[in-house]
């Protein structure tokens, strides 16, 4: 009898904490075309000519929702995402099995409990170039490259959009209807983005104010689920 | 039996606030309880003898030729004494006045403006300066792990191998932390081991109806921010705290400072304008200078005699801690960094 037990609860516990992998991977497109970095394959948009040297930023606090109440969440959930490193854009959630859910949320940047925290390793080590260090705080999305409109020398644009305070919190969320699927493509289009920049008097956005929270604002209606 | 509870209830309030923070750090009696939470960086003498190396060592910078202690001396409090505005490589000068450095557990935010939000992270700013140390982390870490000293040290405290920036920097904050002034004289006649002179007692008198309400005691500041009233810099064009907020409300803000060890640690303000206590009394008598933020403790003018004035530094005066200013556990650590240069 108690061999029975012990064989029934060995396998309710497989059974309870079997997981399934969700392969995530992040896409990169510019004028309808896959952004490949570092290869700077020159963009024309309109008469301006682009070309991209970075694009690198934070993805966070995963979760998956069905019918509009979080059912999962990753803990510690913090990505780094740079389009010049091909593993950086792929990593698996790991969910439980027959899990339902209809949405996927995540947060582009880093909150504002992590950004007081102090020294961290992994994605938020400061090696990466993503922490500020003037000034505490992380940098939530990193867009740099050249513009034939911008008037700086050598024609360069940098964007390093961060900021945890109030009134200029970046942190941004993104919620994209999914169906259940065995992967997750999620696609960032920067052509509107591109567009919509201020070069002439903005080329550069290098800390926390009113015309990066402009910015990060932007960028939830750039994210979509890949067909 | 009520009695009984009473008793066993007070034994445990008394245990609770008798608790050290560590063995290795005593809360001082009557102070509040550290800002820092020290239960995610358990203090650790392995770890704290990391950062003492580190904040004395020049590997931190580009050209091997500048340390924390370049500009943090603990002779003077961790100073940059006689310097208005602190050197760093190349002779190349800082904007502001280094401050002195201590107590550091009970503050929430560094930095004359408050750019930094955590002990951990304040040594990424002088090592990614260029005119300070020059550095950056990524290659800081590169050379600690290319180093058989660091290498051996971090072994010691961690039992691997691994050199990391997190665990360099939380070291580098242990030993920080440990920076702990109060045992002055002032401290002293608090628990009634000594006694003020005349004068110090007046002074204390001037000192509590005048300045408390931003240097206030135990820690000597409320670790807030505020505008004292010192006309602009026309050079510098420092506006403190504005700088961090872009809040017009926060402009000539600068964190309020320590007075403690201030005997030391001259020159004063964040732009060392001031050489002598005397020249900062008569700031606060009669330099005053109206703004849209001066705080409202200032506003009214502030009045002292000649005799006054000799008091109140008579009292400062008494905010000097030997014992932390000479303290061989804050000094170079020989023994941990000669060795290597024999290898
Ligand atoms: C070139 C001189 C210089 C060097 C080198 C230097 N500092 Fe500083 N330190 C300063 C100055 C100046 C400030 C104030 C800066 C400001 O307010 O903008 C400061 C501020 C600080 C503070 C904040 C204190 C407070 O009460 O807000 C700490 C802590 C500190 N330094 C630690 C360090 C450490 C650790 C290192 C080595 C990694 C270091 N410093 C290297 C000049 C220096
Ligand atoms: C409204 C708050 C406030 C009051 C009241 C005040 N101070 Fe200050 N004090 C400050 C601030 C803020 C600074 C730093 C200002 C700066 O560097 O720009 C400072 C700096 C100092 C310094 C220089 C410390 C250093 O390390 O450079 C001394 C000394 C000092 N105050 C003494 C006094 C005395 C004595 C009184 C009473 C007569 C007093 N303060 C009243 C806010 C105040």
């Amino acid at each position: 009898m108690k061999v029975y037990l012990l064989i029934a609860t060995i396998v309710l516990h497989f059974y309870a904490s079997a997981q399934n992998s969700l392969p995530i991977t992040f896409k990169h497109v510019v004028n309808k075309q896959d952004l490949m970095l570092p290869d700077t394959n020159k963009i024309i948009l309109h008469q301006d000519t682009i070309s991209i040297q970075t694009l690198k930023y934070y993805v966070s606090n995963f979760c998956l929702y069905q019918k509009n109440k979080v059912v999962w969440q990753e803990k510690n959930s913090y990505h780094l995402i740079d389009a010049e490193d091909t593993a950086s854009l792929k990593f698996n959630l790991q969910l439980p099995k027959n899990l339902q859910y209809d949405a996927i949320q995540f947060a582009i940047g880093i909150d504002n409990a992590t950004n007081t925290k102090g020294a961290m390793a992994g994605h938020l080590d400061p090696i990466h170039g993503m922490y500020w260090t003037w000034q505490s705080g992380y940098i939530n999305f990193k867009l740099e490259g050249t513009n034939t409109k911008c008037t700086t020398p050598k024609n360069e644009f940098q964007y390093h959009i961060g900021g945890y305070q109030n009134p200029y919190n970046t942190l941004q969320l993104v919620q994209l209807p999914v169906s259940i699927k065995s992967a997750i493509d999620i696609q960032l289009d920067i052509t509107p983005l591109l567009q919509s920049i201020p070069y002439s008097t903005q080329a550069r956005v290098m800390q926390p104010c009113g015309a990066a929270v402009q910015f990060a604002q932007l960028l939830p209606g750039l994210f979509s689920i890949a067909k | 039996m009520k009695k009984i509870i009473y008793i066993l209830f007070i034994f445990f309030v008394g245990l609770v606030s008798f608790q050290s923070i560590s063995p290795l750090m005593q809360q001082p009696k009557g102070w509040p309880k550290p800002q820092y939470n020290f239960a995610e960086n358990k203090l650790n003498q392995a770890k704290i003898n990391i950062g003492r190396a580190l904040f004395y060592d020049a590997i931190l910078s580009k050209d091997s030729t500048i340390s924390c202690a370049s500009c943090h001396l603990s002779y003077t409090a961790f100073t940059h004494v006689d310097h208005a505005l602190s050197h760093g490589i190349g002779d190349s000068i800082g904007k502001r006045n280094s401050p002195a450095l201590m107590n550091l557990a009970w503050q929430t935010s560094f930095m004359w403006d408050g750019a930094v939000n955590n002990i951990e992270v304040q040594a990424l700013a002088p090592l990614h300066d260029i005119k300070e140390m020059g550095e950056n982390i990524t290659h800081v870490v590169e050379k600690l792990n290319r180093s058989p000293l660091y290498q051996q040290l971090f072994y010691q405290a961690y039992k691997d191998s691994i050199i990391n920036s997190q665990r360099m920097l939380k070291c580098m904050a242990q030993f920080m932390l440990t920076l702990v002034s109060a045992n002055s004289k002032y401290d002293k006649v608090m628990k009634q081991q000594e006694t003020f002179t005349a004068q110090e007692k007046n002074g204390y008198i001037i000192f509590k109806n005048n300045c408390t309400t931003c240097h206030t005691e135990p820690l000597f500041t409320n670790t807030k921010f505020a505008n004292n009233g010192l006309p602009i810099d026309t050079v510098l064009k420092d506006f403190g705290r504005m700088k961090i907020t872009n809040n017009a409300a926060d402009s000539l803000l600068f964190k309020v400072p320590t007075l403690r060890n201030i005997e030391y640690s001259f020159p004063y303000m964040h732009d060392g304008r001031f050489k002598k206590l005397s020249q900062v009394i008569n700031h606060y008598t009669n330099g005053i200078q109206a703004s849209a933020t001066l705080s409202s403790a200032l506003k009214k003018p502030i009045a002292l005699s000649a005799n006054d004035k000799v008091d109140l530094i008579a009292f400062l005066l008494t905010l000097s801690d030997k014992e932390f200013v000479f303290n061989p556990k804050h000094q170079y650590p020989k023994e941990i960094l000669i060795p290597t240069k024999e290898k």
